[in-house]
């Protein structure tokens, strides 16, 4: 039977790259569908407007929102649509997806990731399992992303090394601010081990991209040189290159129709004028971001999935998971330190590059009441983000009231000129649970008429008593540097831009919706290959597990379809 | 002239004037010679911002310069040009209308609450003094609406202190210097600005 497309990509983020690069270069005919435009690095510039205050790389919450529902103090729900509120879990929709906005925190995950339940035990009120792979068959693929993507960084002597096939980075670390070094002794003096913090960032020209010129504005911001590893510079540009691929900016799907088999027969989409088509292909995959695939998996029902595709266990949209649990920041006064240091200080573009992980896994009978050790997280060291407006308008309150006139002004230039910031990111193992998941809102609709997304955020308190302990931890690190307005926290805010679960993968389909290789249990040409495959997430940022997830099914997709068809060049 | 040449007319004159330390803004009279009603009239009667008066404008440029004085070697909301840096953003369409809504209906809100105050009858809020302005805003920043508004009043302040000049704010980077904050580079070029992009 002939097909439109050998494959039909839904996507072109970190999950959906891989995929692409990897088939049309294997010679196979793909087609991808793009939400967003189709933006280059001739698109992108350090503008705070677009790129954080007038939501310019995502869509108008006008026409598209989510519905969000929380937990109240007095334990009922509440929900609310995004538009009417400060919330915002769109990240980027843009060929390459939110990848071109990320700041390139690279981190593996460690073995005893993907053995959670089976090493550390249950945890009540938790969805915790094991996943259906180890880090062994991932750890090529880690290695993969280093090579083909572009991670730079510097393998150190250091008790937390998760195992590498290749013994260093094949690009060294990106330019490392002068701060990194008050980190390395502070913890040297406290006994704790930082590490330089890989970053999928070029520190020089290769891959036929360019070289970072360290603008100083990375995170949030879409890469000018593509020196930054966003799927679309390292990988759709070349897929692209290769005539296979043929990728449709501005195409909106609606519906993946399945026929009476249960098989995907064709996808529906809407192009930037607003006209309908459809497409067909021998496999799909979809790689939306874990809300999105969620949503127009459970918005494609069909006569075999009346719940929706891939839906039968009723499993899609359950366990979402987050990145993140606490936070800190700590300001480096200048008048504590000499000129030549203040001049380091004072150094801009360069990055912190600093993590530990000496806590990665926590003994702390006082805070846990067992003495089994409990998965614990990451510490990130990172510059204080530079938006100059946001970092302004946090002046602006005083005691409970507005700053303005004479005394905004004088906090203004004081918070500008009076020392360098460093701030905190901690990661812990962000728990699943019954109740963080999505589905669709009964009333709520986008532009299109399509049910949105609802999105139920749970926080387990296991999330809280790691944050708080990674951010006690870093709040040491940076007093012992000198700091003041030392401030740490743990966060149950879900950080909106490191999302997945939703669609996890498993060996048993009554509790997962994916098997090992992310193909539907239930429908046997459709693909999940964003973050949602995630039972868990790791004590660290996902992009670089997700990078690597996608490789590793491209290669069973590939095997699948016959191996490689032409040779590359 | 349009509403646009006659803020950025306005400012300019502002700017021309507005020298010493804290002294109030006086808005009313140069709004009065820069703006002949008839003339505008046609202009604005498509206008996202259609139903703002010079009034209006008078109260905003008046509170702006309030909340961010102009000072003898620290620029203020006249030397950032936050009046037209407001007017661009309201008048863009690309601005959610809800947005134009919300500054004019603030705006309204806080003459009536100034007028229900009953100071100096007939004057204006920019009549006021200078220590007259600040117990006005305080007490209007106590009411729920009033303290949104002045809050987002003080968003824009800052976006034109520190947003790239090509939006029309932070002229030759005044905000920058200021605050010795590096812009990254490249620059939005006019072309590329985010509505256009």
């Amino acid at each position: 039977m002939s097909h439109d497309y050998d494959i039909c990509v839904v996507g072109s983020g970190a999950g959906a790259g891989p995929i692409i690069y990897t088939l049309a270069h294997a010679g196979y005919k793909v087609l991808v569908l793009e939400k967003g435009p189709w933006y280059t690095e001739q698109d992108y510039f350090k503008d705070e407007l677009k790129t954080s205050l007038r939501g310019g790389y995502t869509p108008d919450l006008r026409d598209e929102q989510h519905v969000v529902e929380i937990e109240n103090d007095d334990g009922s729900w509440r929900k609310f649509p995004t538009y009417q509120s400060s919330w915002n879990f769109w990240n980027g929709n843009v060929v390459g997806g939110s990848s071109n906005f990320m700041s390139g925190f690279f981190h593996r995950l460690k073995p005893n990731d993907f053995k959670l339940l089976s090493t550390y035990g249950p945890i009540a009120g938790t969805n915790i399992v094991d996943w259906p792979i180890s880090y062994d068959d991932m750890e090529p693929y880690y290695d993969k992303v280093e090579k083909v993507v572009g991670v730079s960084g510097r393998v150190i002597d250091h008790p937390f090394q998760e195992p590498r096939s290749s013994k260093d980075f094949p690009f060294p670390p990106t330019a490392e601010h002068p701060i990194a070094q008050h980190i390395d002794k502070a913890c040297e003096r406290l006994g704790f081990h930082s590490m330089p913090m890989p970053r999928a960032i070029l520190s020089q020209p290769a891959l036929n991209r360019k070289s970072c010129v360290y603008s100083g504005f990375c995170g949030s911001y879409g890469c000018a040189t593509g020196a930054k590893s966003s799927s679309r510079a390292a990988l759709i540009d070349s897929a692209v290159a290769t005539g296979n691929c043929d990728l449709r900016p501005e195409s909106m799907v609606t519906h993946i129709h399945s026929d009476h088999t249960g098989k995907v027969s064709a996808i529906e989409y809407i192009d930037k004028a607003g006209k309908k088509h459809a497409v067909d292909a021998e496999i799909y995959v979809v790689a939306a971001q874990a809300i999105e695939t969620a949503r127009l998996l459970l918005n494609s029902t069909g006569p075999k999935h009346p719940n929706g595709l891939a839906n039968n266990s009723g499993q899609v949209g359950k366990n979402l998971i987050f990145a993140g649990g606490g936070a800190g920041s700590g300001r480096l006064s200048y008048d504590k330190f000499s000129e030549e240091q203040v001049q380091e200080l004072k150094q801009f573009g360069t990055f912190v590059n600093r993590s530990i992980q000496d806590w990665y896994e926590i003994k702390d009978k006082s805070l846990f009441k067992t003495e089994s050790p409990q998965k614990g997280g990451t510490i990130d060291f990172v510059h204080l983000h530079p938006n100059p407006v946001a970092r302004a308008n946090r002046q602006t309150r005083s005691n409970g009231s507005l700053l303005w006139g004479k005394p905004l002004k004088d906090r203004l230039h004081e918070h500008f000129t009076g020392g360098r910031y460093i701030k905190v990111e901690a990661f812990c193992d962000w728990v699943p649970t019954d109740n963080s998941h999505v589905s669709l809102d009964p009333e709520v609709k986008d532009k299109w008429g399509l049910p949105v997304a609802k999105i139920k955020v749970d926080v387990h308190v296991q999330n809280l008593k790691v944050g708080w302990y990674l951010a006690n931890k870093s709040g040491d690190v940076l007093r012992e540097m000198g700091a003041d307005n030392v401030l740490s926290f743990a966060s149950g805010v879900p950080p909106t831009n490191l999302v997945a679960g939703s669609c996890r993968f498993g060996h048993d389909p009554k509790t997962s919706v994916l098997n090992p290789d992310c193909q539907a249990h239930d429908v046997e040409n459709l693909y999940v290959t964003d973050g949602s495959f995630m039972p868990t997430g790791g004590s660290v940022p996902h992009t670089w597990t997700i990078y690597a997830n996608s490789f590793r099914v491209a290669d069973k997709i590939v095997a699948r379809m016959g191996g490689v068809k032409t040779k590359e060049s | 002239m349009d509403r646009r040449a006659f803020i950025l007319r306005s400012s300019g004159t502002f700017a021309a004037v507005s020298v010493p330390t804290l002294t109030p803004l006086s808005a009313a009279a140069v709004v009065k010679s820069a703006i002949p009603a008839a003339q505008t009239a046609l202009t604005v009667s498509t206008s996202p911002l259609k139903n703002y008066t010079e009034a209006d404008w008078v109260t905003i440029a008046s509170v702006q310069n309030h909340l961010f004085p102009s000072e003898s070697d620290v620029p203020g909301s006249v030397e950032i040009n936050a009046l037209t840096y407001l007017y661009d953003y309201l008048n863009n369409p690309a601005t959610d209308p809800n947005d134009v809504d919300f500054i004019l209906s603030g705006t309204h809100l806080l003459q009536i609450f100034f007028k229900q105050k009953d100071i100096n009858d007939g004057a204006t809020f920019n009549d006021l003094s200078i220590e007259q302005r600040e117990l006005i805003l305080r007490e209007f920043e106590k009411e729920p609406a009033g303290r949104r508004w002045l809050v987002n009043i003080l968003n824009y302040l800052l976006e034109a202190l520190l947003t790239d000049p090509v939006y029309g704010g932070n002229p030759k980077g005044i905000g920058w210097k200021w605050l010795e904050h590096r812009a990254g580079d490249p620059h939005p070029p006019a072309n590329k600005r985010y509505w256009l992009l």
